[in-house]
């Protein structure tokens, strides 16, 4: 056994130097190296000093003393480092991190030659003595952290740090372990992470997907950071993983939560080419759409318009170009994506189902760098600038079709004058003025523009921009202010030969300011707690006329403008260190405010234009209506065994924004409307329980989630409602109770050749529609399913590495159809045939399923090459089967005639080719 | 106030998919569970005249109607009260002749089966004539053709929506004017003049789709270039002389609400967000069971016709190649056997064309010379040349 006994212990210093005399010097000096600075010193005076070079790195000095003692000028130059000097003699050892102490612990030096020389005895914490006689099967770096403070009686010590990657990209999501602690954290978006360490020697391993393993003997002295630069690995090809996080599975409080890591989903086959981050979150259990081109997501059961969809904190109302058949969100600039299904953390509000937290990387601040992606219906580039070296950066990505181009090269007659382009940016900028304090801006624009007959055209835009401003006030307290302010408007404009051309339009607008603070009370409490306010202003819809021979007559339905608050507090609560508890209250409170008039109806009556009995008036700023309540969010994990637990959850939440559509499934064209006097609220309760396994390692990693949701207030319309410039919107519709339930299984494989996860649902969801009359009515006022309830849905994303360079990924979907509503009957009418419709989704379209494929070539790795190149060759629907989207029935020429159409029916091919630099 | 535009055309879609994949496919209609239904139409108007009450049950999906309701008893009470006989199954025709007047609740009452069904009580709206008819040649959506839109004053301001229907009426040619036609004489084929009229035909044909219009968003209450019908350059109707007569009806805004509704759920709407349908009630119902099921409007209307007529030489060179219901690929003549002659001339499928100079009888296909095939030809008694 090699024993090696490191550390020479013999006194330390400031109290103690005793017969050395402490000489003064004058001494100037300007960005210097330390190790010239001592020379200097060395020459001035008869000490000689002892160390070694590497320890200092190339940090330069610069400082000029007069007439100051020795002593009082290395305290001064070495008080930035992690070095601590003891004088012995005219002799100064410099030591890294540890303070020379005079007495080792009992037994520390047995069998071991004992060098140490006692000079003064001091109290101090117990101090950190390093015995490096462990066995050694592989070499560990040993690296200092802090300098020793013998003053300090702490135990533990923040060690935090950034996690880059050789080319200079923050690593996301990578899991830093303490195996001789059982304790662990994740980087951050940015790379950074922070984790508090007992003194002493500890054990650091970094485990990610797509890069090396590193592990480090860390000698903990007092607070310090650890950067870590670490190899992007071959294993990155092909790793098609969606969660970077191993052990967030079993280890969180929370259920319900997906992560997806979007550098990892460049392998996954998509339509047409286009890295779509939210297509890849419906290969996730529990969340899913309706169809290929239906905007929206149904999660857990949920309508579409229940999901929060935060982009660096801001809301974006419509995350789709051209009916949901892209994501508008760029998959080149977004770094991490978390969804929220089963727990809802208490600082997130205001939707029923979900919340999907998306955050843009930060920028590299070191060097430029940049992205390119060639699809065949967009080009997409990103570019990572830094502004202020080491201190801020810029990230813009910016994506668009030339579909348009696409389009006029057609000579399909039937497509003269249509036109479909949509284009999307961001940016966000970070800047760091220093340990403590942070500022992030980012923006983000989308724009769709489309006609599909010549005399219509229709556009739609989001605008978001955000503001969060971070701060820690101390190692125990931080805090973050965002401000936020995000607009989604839509245009339908139309023009003929026949007059009466119209613009019309839609715009909703909201600002929110939050507070959000956390505070580590302890090692078992962490609390969140935090205060938001929104404020809504909705223009619900005005028209004009197009032409000045346009006898359309301009109309402006009244804004509507509501303020939305809420406050809240979380406990994170380690009871043991098997039961973790994170229990959260939320209350929020709406109010929606005048200036307004409001239809008054009879009583007991459907409200209708001929129970209308008059007009209430509200002044600016007057209350009409003020709605909140608690919002009770909690859950508990208890670890069975280190690698398996179980979760349990109640959330309830109140949304006080609904869509209005009468369509089936969700289009842009769909507004939303605040709560107010007659539209109360919508409600959810939602129970979940889990289990939650890792086997070898986390290499496997296993859920099965259960859930039972109930809903109050659910938004839902007459039939033929007409929605849009309806200034009555109350009497078009209706309001039920929902039902869902469901269990998902997920199991993934996090490594190896063969990588990938497999996901069932079994999830049902029901509405139920009992008003006071027949209109008011739907099914006998029963539970019936709701237009997005796929009972069985599996999904499977495999991905398989032929070599370093090469890999095929596959993806497979099989769902329910989603139900709908079926003719009974005809008649005739008018001289026309007619289809009787009768009770809503009561059939079923043909189950979905498709297959897609991919081929990916990942340039080679040579560092000297300018660029790295990524080809992806895919197939989309590669057995072409033809899912039908929807079944309709048309009366044509006076008969009824049955309809199925479907948007991808036969296989797509694409190859889109992406470089990096 | 319905704005959103309905796509027609549901196969123009976005280009890149359209041309790579999309695809709308009729499928057979499939009988999922039926529900007897009655359907009830009926407008009565302030023409004088002996009114009509339609009655039918839905049938199955899969099967063909339509299937009439007779037997019913039927009235309607406004200052007095009209009684309904049935003339033919499932149309009732009022006994007496009268016109709805303004200011009087209109009712239907109608007893079968043992059910007794009545509608809300309404009243006629106000009134408007159709100002002008005007047949233009357009390009609209891509195609080429005549368009006749309409345009009105009102004289009454409370018309504000309405319904069209109208029945067009052309006449046209058959692709060829023969002077011989072939008869069996004892079995054998026999040359004699033309013995009818086959060369110049008339055809009307009903309007079938939903016509809507309202003032409500317009500055001024006129309906102002309403397409009416639109007709390809292409199609026959076109060849000679074409005639249409509108009929505008100004309904009330709850029957202009049911006539949207149908509208929209019957037409093919937008590909990627179809209107959620389901059933709709109109203004009647079962007053033993309000929950019953009943399909149709009973509604008081005022009406205007007018009539317009234009001739192909109006839009068209009249020296270029008109269009015809057969197009004339098909109509070569074919120098037939004697045997197949006599069976064709058996069942009616050719007509003569012309004989060569050895004897031999050339025919071409019945629809290129008789016009009978497509229309009539009688000429209607309104028809102005």
């Amino acid at each position: 056994m090699r024993k090696i006994l490191l550390l020479i212990l013999i006194l330390y210093f400031p109290f103690t130097y005793s017969q050395t005399t402490d000489p003064e010097i004058s001494l100037s000096f300007s960005n210097k190296e330390l190790p010239d600075i001592l020379a200097e010193i060395e020459t001035k005076t008869n000490f000689q000093f002892f160390f070694e070079d590497d320890w200092f790195g190339v940090a330069k000095y610069s400082g000029e003393y007069s007439q100051t003692k020795v002593t009082e000028v290395l305290e001064g130059i070495l008080e930035e480092t992690n070095i601590n000097y003891f004088i012995r003699g005219n002799r100064i050892i410099l030591t890294r991190g540890s303070i020379i102490y005079d007495r080792l612990p009992e037994g520390f030096l047995e069998n071991q030659e004992e060098t140490t020389v006692a000079v003064e005895e001091t109290q101090s914490a117990d101090p950190v003595f390093y015995n490096d006689n462990e066995e050694q099967t592989e070499v560990v770096e040993t690296v200092l952290i802090g300098k020793e403070d013998r003053q300090s009686g702490r135990s533990t010590y923040k060690l935090s740090g950034r996690v880059i990657s050789e080319k200079g990209d923050p690593i996301s999501g990578l899991n830093i372990l303490i195996p001789n602690q059982n304790k662990g954290t994740i980087t951050d978006i940015d790379g950074n992470y922070e984790i508090r360490l007992p003194k002493g020697i500890n054990i650091l391993e970094t485990q990610a997907l797509g890069v090396d393993k590193v592990k480090k003997r860390l000698v903990v002295y007092n607070d310090g950071v650890l950067n870590l630069q670490l190899e992007e690995s071959f294993e990155e090809l092909g790793e098609v993983l969606v969660e970077a996080n191993a052990r967030d599975n079993v280890r969180t409080a929370l259920t319900g939560v997906e992560r997806i890591d979007v550098a990892q989903i460049k392998n996954i086959p998509l339509v047409l080419g286009e890295r779509d981050i939210l297509k890849v979150a419906t290969t996730l259990p529990g969340i899913s759409t309706a169809g290929e081109a239906a905007s929206g997501y149904n999660v857990r059961g949920g309508k579409t318009d229940q999901n929060l969809i935060l982009l660096d904190e801001g809301v974006i109302y419509n995350p789709t170009h051209f009916f949901g058949i892209f994501s508008g969100l760029n998959p080149f600039t977004t770094g991490d994506v978390s969804i929220y299904k089963g727990s809802i953390p208490a600082e997130f509000g205001g939707r029923l189902s979900s919340v999907f937290d998306l955050n843009t990387k930060t920028g590299n601040k070191e060097k430029f760098a940049g992205e390119v992606s060639i699809g065949p219906v967009t080009g997409n580039v990103s570019l990572q600038i830094p502004i202020v070296e080491g201190k801020s950066s810029l990230i813009v990505g910016g994506r668009g079709t030339y579909s348009d181009w696409i389009l006029n090269l057609l000579e399909e007659e039937s497509l003269q004058g249509s036109q479909a382009s949509f284009y999307d940016a961001v940016a966000k900028y970070n800047h760091k003025f220093d340990n403590n304090d942070e500022l992030n801006v980012s923006g983000y624009y989308s724009d769709d523009v489309y006609s599909i007959t010549s005399d219509s055209l229709f556009s739609y835009r989001n605008r978001m921009v955000s503001l969060s401003y971070n701060k820690f006030f101390n190692e125990k307290h931080k805090g973050e202010l965002v401000i936020t302010n995000s607009n989604y408007d839509f245009n339908l404009d139309y023009e003929s030969d026949f007059g009466n051309d119209f613009e019309s339009g839609y715009t909703i607008n909201e600002s929110e300011v939050k507070l959000k603070m956390k505070y580590f009370h302890s090692k078992a409490h962490t609390f969140n707690y935090g205060i938001n306010g929104k404020y809504y202003m909705v223009s619900p819809g005005q028209i004009n006329p197009g032409s000045s021979e346009s006898l359309i007559e301009q109309l402006s339905i009244p804004k509507e403008r509501a303020v939305e608050t809420a406050v809240y507090i979380e406990d994170s609560f380690e009871v043991t260190e098997k039961l973790l508890i994170n229990a959260g209250l939320r209350y929020s409170f709406y109010t929606a405010f005048g200036p307004a008039q409001i239809n008054t109806y009879e009583e007991g009556l459907p409200r209708n234009d001929n129970t209308t009995t008059g007009v209430e008036n509200y002044e600016n700023g007057e209350v009409i209506e003020t709605y909140g309540g608690p919002e009770v969010r909690v859950s508990g994990r208890y670890f069975l065994t280190p690698t398996f637990s179980t979760k349990l959850s109640y959330n309830n939440t109140y949304q006080y924004i609904h869509t209005l559509s009468n369509n089936t499934t969700a289009a842009p064209t769909d507004t939303y409307k605040l709560s107010d006097s007659y539209i109360k609220p919508q409600r959810a309760n939602q129970f979940a329980l889990g289990l939650f396994k890792n086997f070898d390692e986390n290499i496997y990693e296993l859920s099965l989630e259960g859930y039972y949701k109930t809903s109050d207030n659910l938004l839902d319309y007459k039939i033929g409602a007409d929605l849009f410039l309806n200034e009555n919107i109350e009497t078009e519709v209706l309001q039920g109770e929902g039902e869902a339930y469901g269990a998902e299984f997920l199991i993934r494989k996090n490594k190896g050749r063969l990588n990938g996860y497999l996901g069932y649902t079994y999830s049902r969801s029901f509405i139920k529609l009992a008003g006071d009359s027949q209109e008011e009515t739907v099914n006998n006022g029963e539970f019936f399913p709701t237009n997005f309830d796929k009972p069985h849905d599996f999904s499977a994303v495999l991905n398989y590495k032929l070599t370093q360079r090469f890999s095929f990924s596959a993806n497979f979907v099989y769902q329910t159809g989603r139900p709908v509503t079926y003719p009974i009957g005809k008649y005739n009418f008018n001289n026309s045939e007619y289809v009787l419709y009768s009770d809503r989704n009561q059939f079923r379209i043909p189950n979905y399923y498709r297959l897609d494929l991919s081929f990916n070539v990942e340039g080679n790795h040579k560092i000297e090459k300018f660029a790295h190149s990524f080809w992806n060759i895919s197939v989309y629907n590669v057995l072409g089967r033809n899912n039908p989207y929807s079944v309709f029935f048309v009366t044509d020429g006076g008969e009824v005639k049955a309809y199925q159409s479907s948007i991808f029916s036969i296989p797509i091919p694409t190859i889109t080719y992406n470089f990096r630099f | 106030m319905k704005l959103l535009l309905k796509y027609k055309n549901t196969l123009i879609l976005f280009a890149i998919i359209a041309t790579l994949s999309s695809c709308v496919e009729e499928i057979p209609l499939e009988s999922e569970g039926f529900e007897d239904v009655i359907v009830i139409e009926g407008t009565i108007t302030n023409e004088l005249k002996q009114h009509q009450i339609k009655l039918s049950q839905a049938f199955a999906i899969d099967t063909a109607g339509p299937n009439p309701l007779s037997g019913a008893n039927i009235k309607v009470t406004g200052n007095s009260e009209y009684i309904f006989e049935e003339t033919e199954p499932g149309i009732y025709i009022s006994r007496d002749s009268f016109a709805a007047q303004t200011g009087v609740n209109y009712q239907l009452n109608i007893l079968t089966n043992g059910e007794e069904y009545e509608s809300a009580p309404m009243q006629l709206p106000g009134t408007s004539s159709i100002g002008e008819l005007e047949a233009n040649r357009i390009d609209y959506r891509g195609e080429n053709g005549v368009a006749i839109t309409l345009n009105n004053h009102t004289s009454n301001g409370s018309a504000i929506y309405y319904r069209y229907e109208y029945i067009e009426t052309f006449k046209f040619n058959a692709n060829y004017f023969k002077v011989n036609d072939l008869i069996l004489v004892d079995g054998e084929p026999v040359e004699v003049p033309k013995q009818k009229e086959e060369y110049t035909c008339y055809r009307s044909n009903d309007s079938q789709e939903i016509l809507l219009a309202t003032t409500n968003s317009l500055s001024e209450d006129r309906v102002n270039d309403l397409l009416i019908k639109f007709i390809p350059s292409d199609d026959p109707s076109l060849s000679n002389r074409y005639s249409l007569l509108v009929k505008q009806f100004v309904i009330s805004r709850d029957a202009y609400a049911y006539y949207e509704i149908l509208k929209e759920l019957s037409g093919s709407d937008n590909l990627f967000s179809q209107s959620q349908p389901g059933f709709f009630a109109g203004n009647i119902s079962n007053i033993n069971d309000p929950e019953e099921k009943v399909i149709g409007y009973f509604d008081i209307s005022s009406v205007s016709t007018k009539r317009t007529y234009f001739n192909y030489e109006d839009f068209y060179d009249p020296e270029s190649i008109r269009p015809r219901f057969v197009s004339f690929a098909r109509c070569e003549e074919t120098l037939p056997d004697i045997s197949t002659l006599i069976s064709q001339i058996e069942q009616n499928l050719v007509r003569w064309s012309s004989t060569t100079p050895s004897g031999g009888i050339q025919v071409v296909p019945r629809s290129c010379v008789d016009c009978t095939v497509f229309g009539t030809n009688e000429k209607p008694e309104f028809w102005e040349d």
